[in-house]
This record gives C-alpha cells, structure tokens and sequence, in this order.
C-alpha cells in the first residue's frame, strides 16, 4: 500500500518534471493564463458586486462574506484545474479517437495517467488570485487567523478539491458510455457557480441538489461560514470530509465502470 | 506463451439512419446490432516465437491484439500471456508486454525522444545501468544517435516508428505486441525495422506478434502465420507449408525471339508435364510440378532446343496464397 503510494508520488514527480521542461518552452502560456485569470475573477467578481449595489446584502450577507465564499469557491477549481484538467479531453481525445489504448498498456493506474498527462501549471495564477481575493475579504471582515480557521480553511480548500475532482471525475466518465466528441463537462461546469453563494439564498430545491447530490455547497459554504462565524452551520460543515470521501468513492467507481466498457477505437 | 481460447468479442453498434432526418430519430430509438469482430478465435504461441497475424481491413487482427494487451475486455473465452490474464491483472501483466501501434505513438510529443525514454524507465521501473545498455545496444541497430534529442513531433514516420519500436523494448518485455508497425513506411525503413526485429528475437528470445497487411513483410519475418478472416481463423501454421500446399507448381517465363506453336513447345520431350501458356507475343509461361521437374532441367532442356532471349522464375507470392484463401473461405491441406 504504502509502497505503491510512493511509488506513484515518485511518478508524479517525474512527469511533473516533464512538464516543467516542456512549460519552459512555452513562456507566452503562463502569461497569458495569468492574464486570463486575472480578468475572468475580476469580471465575475465586479458583476457580483454590480449585481449587489442595489441591496446592502443578499439574504443578509454582506459583500465581503460573499468575496470570502466565492474565494473559497475559486481556488479548488484553479487547483483541480492544474491537475485535472485532462478531464476535458477523456471524451474526445482519448475515447472517441482511441488514445486511451496507450493508457491502458502502460503499468500505472489509467486514471492517474490521465491526470498526470496534462498539468496545467499555468493556472497556478489563478490559485495565487484566488487568495488574493481571500486575504481581501478577510481583511474587511477582520478575520482572526488562528489555528481552528487555518486548519478549516486548508481542509475546506483540500475537500473542496476532492469534491471537484470526484464529481467532474464521474461526470467525465460518462464520456466512456457516450463516446461524443463534445463532452457534457464544459455545460455541468457551469454547476460550479451555485457554490458561489451562501447556501441559504436558494429555494429547498436546488439546495438539496448542492448538498446532497452535486456537493459543491461544501467545497465554499460550509467551510466558509465556520470560518466566518456563522456557527449554525456547524452540523453541516463537520460532514465536509466526509463528502469528500463519497465524492471520491462515486468518481472512482463511475470510472472504473467506464473503463471496463470502453471499447477502443477501430483501425 | 499465449495461450487463447474461443475467443469472442462482440461489439453493439447500431444501425444509422440517414439524413439529417434519419439522425434526429436515432437520437430516441436506436436499432442495435451485435457485431462479432472475433467469433471463437484459438491458438498458442510457445516461447520465443515470431508469428505473423495476417487479415484485410476488419478481420479481427486488432481486436485479438488488444484482447491480447488488456485493451478490451473478451466477451467471452479465455486468455492468457505470460502467465497472466491481461484485463484483470492489468497492471502487473503491462510490466511484461511491448505494444507498437502503428498509427499511434507511445511517445510524448513534445519532448524530446531521450527524455520519453527516461520516463519510461520510471515508468517501468528499469535499472539505470541496464537502461543505458540497452538503449545504446538499439541505438547502433537502429541508427538514432541524433534523433534522441529532437522533440517526436519533428521526426519523420519512419524515424518515429523507430524510437516506439526502442521505447516498447527498453524494460526487455517477454512478449512483444506489434499492430501494422510498417504501415506508411518506405522501402529502407522496412528493412531496418524487419532486421531489428529479427535480431531481438534471436538475440532476447522475445516473443513476437506482428499484424499486417503487408505480405512482404511477413514473408521475409515469420516462420508461422495466423491468416484471420471474418473473426475467424483460416489458417495456422508454417509459411511455408502454406505456399506449398497453395503452389506446388513454379513458372519459368521464357522470352524467344519467335512466336511459337503449342505444338512446337509440347514436342520439347516433357511427355505432356510442363503446360504452356501464351502470356504475350514472345513471352511464353511454363507452368510445373516441382515435386516432379526441376526448373534446371526444363530451363537446360528448352535452351538445348530453342533460341531463348530472357527467362525468369517465378515463385507463387504469399498474396497470391492468401488472396485465394480469402476466395475460398477455407484452406484445406
């Protein structure tokens, strides 16, 4: 077990290396994707605060608290989007065309493969945005950062994560019984959105929805408002890790199903 | 080595309908069919063998391959290489295996071709030492010195299907997968790659199964073939049982400087053993059981008697062979 983790880490490394080498090639990418991820949060975050002017709050929350959510909403993805990103391409590129053949030959685990086979490293921009909005928020909402919200933050930021990874993971699959060459995700990655604002603002429908059945209210909400102070949500928040693990169990498992119906491409 | 037995893999295609009208349909009602792409295919290959697996376009060759390398899974019968079952014990089985696809490289694009090789290694867990070896062992067979530094996207068919053929080799595999290796390849690089392969079966005792369409190929390669047709397998055994049995007869072309009667050539003293046949004004076949004649005695005895300008003799070409099997649907020997 332990030996196969480590030997899998050693892997990542490896090809991580690679990527750099490659990366270094391609100066241009990182700075336009620091470009792009720039003036994608600014735009989103200036319609939020254009949207806001009218009222002083939403259901009571302040602006800042929703900058802190939203923050909180942001840098997983920008964190499953440096290495995950190869989700995007499962459909088209390795199902529909057959490059997943190669995958399948190869003495690592297909999934980490894939993953490992595009690393986006020039979203890391986004990430380092994305805090800066966080520190921001903070900021204005005279946020005390001792160790309880420290370690809600990073496991919030971690879960959240796996959460993204696990949902996009299965959703990304389903390529294997659709073989399309325009995959659903980019439509469901819209879905990402509802996890920007605070869970109460929505009617009991579509909060069922974010919580229990597309989890993106834990991945910012929840352990947002444990940072924030809104202790209510406290029941809800402690589940955070344990959604997380079912995210990943579902994603998981939706895979290797996909994988065993995959029938390659013909010559 | 391998071992397959009733081998069956369906797919579930279904039927399109056409137009754009026929597509909206098939959006909410899809007729299914079961497609049989290997339909009860079986066979063993020993240790060290070099087995050619011939079939046109959409006989099944990839299927059974990849059924072979853990690719798809059997819908039903049974495999096993090396000791293992290939989908299920993916993994571990991978580490045994060499796979070249012709149309689709192991490689990555853009880096260069040593750093892909050095992945490998981690990948595959080599041993530096043996990993150095070895690639400088292919590197003077294969002529790739330069190419080793240029990034894959830059190099030419046959110079990328010479690092995918080092790449698939570098953890020394027990068996080695290679499925149409030569396609759109030119003379020259053919024979390199036919010579190598030759040399790391021999040398390494690799165990190797080479598809193609090229007969040429298999020919100057493989001692035994597997023809396939249909999903089904027409033949297994010696190449050269095969063009015996298909060609007991050879042809010698004689080219005289005269047209000549059937009459005249019948009265050459073959006692009726050697049929004639007009190919051309001048050219003339002599068709005959090599089992009974020499080619030397009729050529000596021909010469003897008349003035001859050309001559060649020509052997049945294996694609003449499978040509007429696909044909007949059948071989019997």
């Amino acid at each position: 077990m332990f030996k196969g983790i480590y030997r899998n880490l050693e892997l990542f490394t490896a090809y991580l290396a690679q990527f750099l080498k490659v990366r270094m090639s391609f100066k241009g990418d990182f700075l336009i994707g620091t470009f792009v991820s720039i003036s994608y949060h600014g735009i989103t975050l200036f319609a939020i605060d254009t949207m806001l002017r009218g009222y002083p709050t939403l259901n009571e929350w302040k602006k800042e608290e929703i900058f802190f959510i939203y923050a909180l909403c942001a840098i997983p993805l920008d964190i499953f989007g440096v290495f995950f990103t190869n989700l995007y391409n499962l459909s088209r590129t390795y199902i529909v065309e057959g490059e997943f053949d190669r995958l399948l030959v190869r003495p690592i685990n297909p999934l980490l493969q894939l993953f490992m086979e595009r690393i986006s490293i020039e979203k890391i921009s986004g990430i380092v945005v994305g805090f800066v909005i966080l520190l921001y928020a903070s900021e204005k909402l005279e946020i005390i950062w001792g160790f309880g919200n420290v370690l809600c933050l990073t496991g919030g930021l971690l879960c959240g994560t796996i959460i993204y990874a696990g949902v996009f993971t299965a959703i990304g699959s389903l390529g294997f019984w659709m073989p399309a060459r325009t995959s659903m995700l980019p439509t469901l990655w819209n879905l990402v959105a509802f996890g920007r604002y605070p869970v109460d603002i929505y009617n009991g429908f579509v909060r069922f929805i974010i919580c229990f059945v597309i989890p993106f209210g834990f991945v910012s909400f929840f352990p947002a408002s444990q940072i924030m102070g809104y202790y209510e949500f406290r029941n809800m928040a402690i589940l955070t890790p344990f959604v997380a693990f079912c995210a990943a169990f579902v994603g998981y498992s939706v895979w290797t199903m996909g994988v065993r119906k995959y029938e390659s491409a013909g010559n | 080595m391998i071992k397959v037995e009733k081998l069956i893999k369906t797919f579930h295609n279904y039927k399109r309908r056409e137009g754009i009208k026929g597509a909206f349909f098939d959006l909410f009602q899809r007729e299914y069919k079961e497609v049989c792409a290997v339909c009860g295919v079986s066979f063993q290959i020993s240790a060290g063998e070099l087995v050619g697996y011939i079939g046109a376009n959409g006989a099944g060759k990839s299927t059974t391959i990849k059924m072979l390398t853990g690719i798809l899974i059997p819908t039903s019968g049974l495999v096993c290489v090396a000791g293992y079952v290939p989908y299920k014990q993916r993994i571990e089985y991978t580490k045994n295996i060499g796979v070249v696809f012709g149309q689709r490289t192991q490689l990555w694009w853009d880096i260069a071709v040593i750093e892909s090789f050095r992945l490998l290694r981690k990948v595959y867990e080599v041993d530096k030492k043996i990993f150095e070896e070895r690639l400088n062992n292919f590197n003077e067979m294969l002529d790739l010195k330069d190419l080793l530094y240029i990034p894959l996207r830059k190099l030419s068919l046959g110079q990328r299907m010479r690092c995918d053929l080092v790449a698939s080799l570098l953890h020394n595999p027990k068996v080695l997968f290679l499925d149409e290796p030569t396609i759109g390849l030119d003379v020259e690089g053919r024979v390199k790659i036919r010579e190598f392969l030759a040399h790391i079966n021999k040398t390494e005792e690799t165990t190797i199964i080479l598809t193609t369409h090229n007969l040429d190929e298999i020919e100057k390669l493989c001692k035994r073939v597997i023809i396939i047709d249909k999903g089904r397998i027409l033949y297994d055994g010696l190449l050269s049982q095969l063009k015996e049995s298909f060609s007991c007869g050879k042809r010698v072309i004689f080219v005289f400087d005269e047209e000549k009667t059937r009459e005249e050539l019948n009265n050459l003293g073959f006692n009726g053993q050697v049929g004639w046949k007009k190919l051309e004004p001048l050219r003339y076949e002599a068709s005959f059981d090599r089992k009974i004649l020499s080619a030397a005695e009729i050529i000596s005895k021909v010469m003897a008697e008349l003035y001859v300008k050309d001559m060649s003799i020509e052997e049945t070409a294996i694609e003449d062979v499978v040509r007429k099997i696909y044909r007949e649907g059948n071989v019997n020997l």
